[in-house]
């Protein structure tokens, strides 16, 4: 599917191979125009602060700083950016943490390419 | 040197986790896998630190395995070893890629193996602690490929025991048309069995 999509994405994950399960998923479904990647959450950040992205996928579980931290330091940086949280482990004290940090919504691996779309959508959309 | 788990705990241990398994780490598995999975636990033992001998098979000690290492800390202490023979660490490899991997695993392909450790292992903590209410953290996978002793004698050491025994539980999961085999090996405490099996 071609993309008339003008949205920039901030793919932050410690495991190559989720980067690029995502971007196929973000790219086939025409959500995005312009990727951009991390590998931990320091990187998260500063990618973050560079790029300035319209929507971020930030793992939870990374190196050096993890994904809620990340989430954190963006959030004061600038109070509304989407971040999406992406994790493997959906225990309710994780993703609460995430939520009331400002995480706009999350998604659970493995990953239901449709419902990691609909999220995105969701998500780009909001104010 | 004293066996502190009763052989009924780790009957009730072996079964607990069996259930967890079936809800969670098999329909992950089978999420990624595309395909049905099956399943064998093998069995559930304590086991002397100087015979780790009881949990490494003939099989295992001669083949070069491809693992996974990942640590659970938080209301429960568990070490989790997924590992498999190094050529079909490339087939399973080459299926989440969608392309076949001629030479060593590299890159991407070992990401890929260490993502799969990092779901399963997921899974299983979800179960608990959808369960039992347990807040568990795992860690970062650490990914490499040695001969199974040198893996094991790794992670026992990295285990942090304070004991002179672990309690080990050995499972099997298989996709049931790529025919690949994927090894578990979950390490506790033997003064966590308790927690387990409330």
């Amino acid at each position: 599917m071609s993309t008339t999509s003008t949205v920039k994405v901030l793919i932050v994950d410690d495991a190559s191979f989720m980067r690029v399960v995502l971007k196929d998923i973000l790219v086939s479904h025409g959500l995005v125009s312009q990727i951009y990647e991390a590998g931990d959450g320091i990187a998260a950040v500063e990618a973050y602060k560079q790029f300035k992205p319209d929507i971020v996928t930030m793992d939870v579980n990374m190196p050096k700083a993890d994904g809620i931290q990340a989430l954190k330091a963006i959030m004061q940086f600038n109070p509304r950016a989407k971040i999406i949280m992406v994790t493997s482990v959906e225990q309710k004290h994780i993703v609460q943490d995430a939520i009331k940090s400002g995480a706009r919504d999350y998604v659970i691996k493995p990953f239901d390419r449709s419902n990691v779309a609909m999220v995105m959508s969701k998500v780009i959309r909001s104010k | 040197m004293e066996i502190l788990s009763t052989s009924n705990d780790l009957q009730k241990l072996n079964s607990v986790l069996d259930s967890f398994i079936v809800q969670k780490t098999i329909p992950s598995l089978r999420s990624i896998l595309e395909e049905p999975i099956t399943h064998h636990l093998r069995n559930t033992q304590e086991i002397p630190l100087i015979n780790l001998d009881l949990i490494i098979s003939n099989l295992e000690e001669m083949n070069i395995m491809s693992a996974v290492y990942i640590k659970c800390v938080g209301d429960i202490h568990m070490g989790v070893l997924l590992y498999l023979p190094e050529e079909e660490s490339k087939t399973l490899a080459a299926k989440l890629l969608g392309k076949p991997i001629s030479s060593e695993l590299a890159g991407i392909a070992t990401s890929s193996i260490s993502e799969i450790g990092n779901i399963l292992t997921a899974s299983l903590i979800n179960a608990i602690s959808i369960d039992m209410g347990y807040k568990i953290c795992s860690s970062v996978p650490g990914y490499a490929v040695e001969f199974f002793r040198t893996l094991l004698e790794a992670v026992v050491s990295d285990f942090g025991n304070e004991f002179d025994t672990l309690v080990v539980s050995n499972v099997e999961l298989h996709g049931v048309n790529s025919g690949i085999g994927i090894h578990i090996l979950l390490i506790q405490d033997p003064s966590e069995v308790k927690k387990l099996v409330i």
